[in-house]
């Protein structure tokens, strides 16, 4: 899959991380900080992404990762450390979005997004090739897309185009099947095309 | 333009086709301009997605989430509160509150004790009964005869 900018993150998954988790399970916490270290970032990108919200995102970062410590025993070596990572992640923000005021929060914070400053803005340093107008743009428009999209399609298309991971490791994460998260990925990129579109009427997607 | 094939276009822009079916994809958009335009628009914007600036976390995460691991979680407080000299007066109460339920199930009325008419008569009439040294007061008609006692005596 091409994935650009996250890609290296995506392959520093391991067969460490499985070692690691057995030795957490065991009560080892310098190797859940060496976990925690590896996988911060992708899971707050992914919570961001998923709630739409910084400081929602950062909470519930937080409690992936505590569940994925309590959690440690029941991990089996034979999966795959980051769809395992990515099952607890998925699921912890299922269920804070199934909470009465999530849906009516998340609303808040696209409006938010709307009009706040944002991530391009706070990472001006970054170099892209888009100008930073364009990015806010861009970046505006995706998570109104994202908003509109089932709880699935989201999940999916964030561990596609955010954490680079492939379909088959998605389809383990959601415990479904390849050709659901084929369907999922081609929904949701197609529904993010089309808001690009309308920031872009001449048809091209940036 | 098949459905079929416009449902693999996203896999096949992100390299998740087996190379047979890849192929045919790529034969269709050889073939169908309006097919190769859209897989354009797609790619473009799996590209603007992707270029997207990935979020940080903060400096104080990693002290958060360190912070809450040692805490007990909601089972091991419970279970850490449900010690013998708790369990028991709970264990009674929850017995009680069980024998309650079964003996009175909700919605059951409570009925008042009912009154026998005769026997409030009788009661009413009770030191008229005693003075009078009566016995056999078994009907109403005993206690009538009784209470007009004074009005038989006059007439006798």
């Amino acid at each position: 899959m091409a994935v650009s900018g996250v890609q290296p993150a995506v392959q520093a998954f391991s067969d460490e991380d499985a070692r690691e988790m057995q030795a957490v399970a065991r009560g080892d916490k310098q190797a859940f900080a060496r976990l925690f270290d590896r996988h911060q970032a992708s899971v707050v990108r992914f919570c961001r992404r998923f709630v739409g919200d910084e400081a929602r995102a950062e909470e519930l970062a937080q409690d992936v990762f505590v569940k994925l410590f309590r959690s440690a025993k029941s991990y089996q070596p034979s999966a795959r450390f980051k769809t395992f990572l990515f099952r607890v992640a998925t699921n912890t923000c299922l269920n804070d979005l199934r909470r009465p005021a999530a849906k009516a929060e998340v609303l808040e914070a696209q409006v938010r997004d709307d009009e706040g400053p944002s991530l391009m803005e706070k990472d001006a340093d970054v170099a892209t090739p888009m100008s930073a107008l364009e990015a806010k743009e861009v970046e505006a428009a995706v998570q109104k897309a994202m908003g509109k999209m089932s709880e699935r399609e989201r999940a999916a298309f964030a561990m596609c185009r955010f954490e680079g991971l492939a379909y088959r490791d998605i389809a383990e994460a959601l415990e479904s099947t390849e050709s659901a998260v084929k369907s999922l990925i081609h929904r949701a990129t197609v529904q993010v095309m089309k808001h690009l579109a309308a920031i872009s009427p001449e048809g091209s997607a940036a | 333009m098949s459905d079929d094939i416009l449902g693999d276009l996203t896999a096949y822009i992100d390299g998740e086709l087996p190379p047979e079916r890849a192929k045919q994809v790529e034969a269709a958009l050889a073939a169908d301009p309006k097919l190769k335009a859209l897989e354009a628009r797609l790619r473009a914007t799996v590209q603007a997605v992707e270029a997207l600036p990935a979020p940080q976390p903060s400096a104080a995460l990693r002290r958060a989430v360190f912070s809450k691991l040692d805490e007990p979680t909601w089972r091991e407080r419970v279970l850490k509160w449900l010690t013998p000299p708790r369990l028991v007066p709970v264990g009674l109460a929850v017995a009680a509150a069980v024998t309650a339920v079964v003996l009175w199930p909700p919605g059951a009325t409570v009925t008042e004790p009912g009154f026998d008419e005769d026997a409030l008569l009788v009661a009413q009439n009770l030191e008229l009964a005693d003075d009078l040294d009566v016995v056999g007061l078994d009907s109403p008609d005993d206690v009538a005869v009784v209470a007009q006692l004074d009005e038989l005596e006059v007439m006798r």
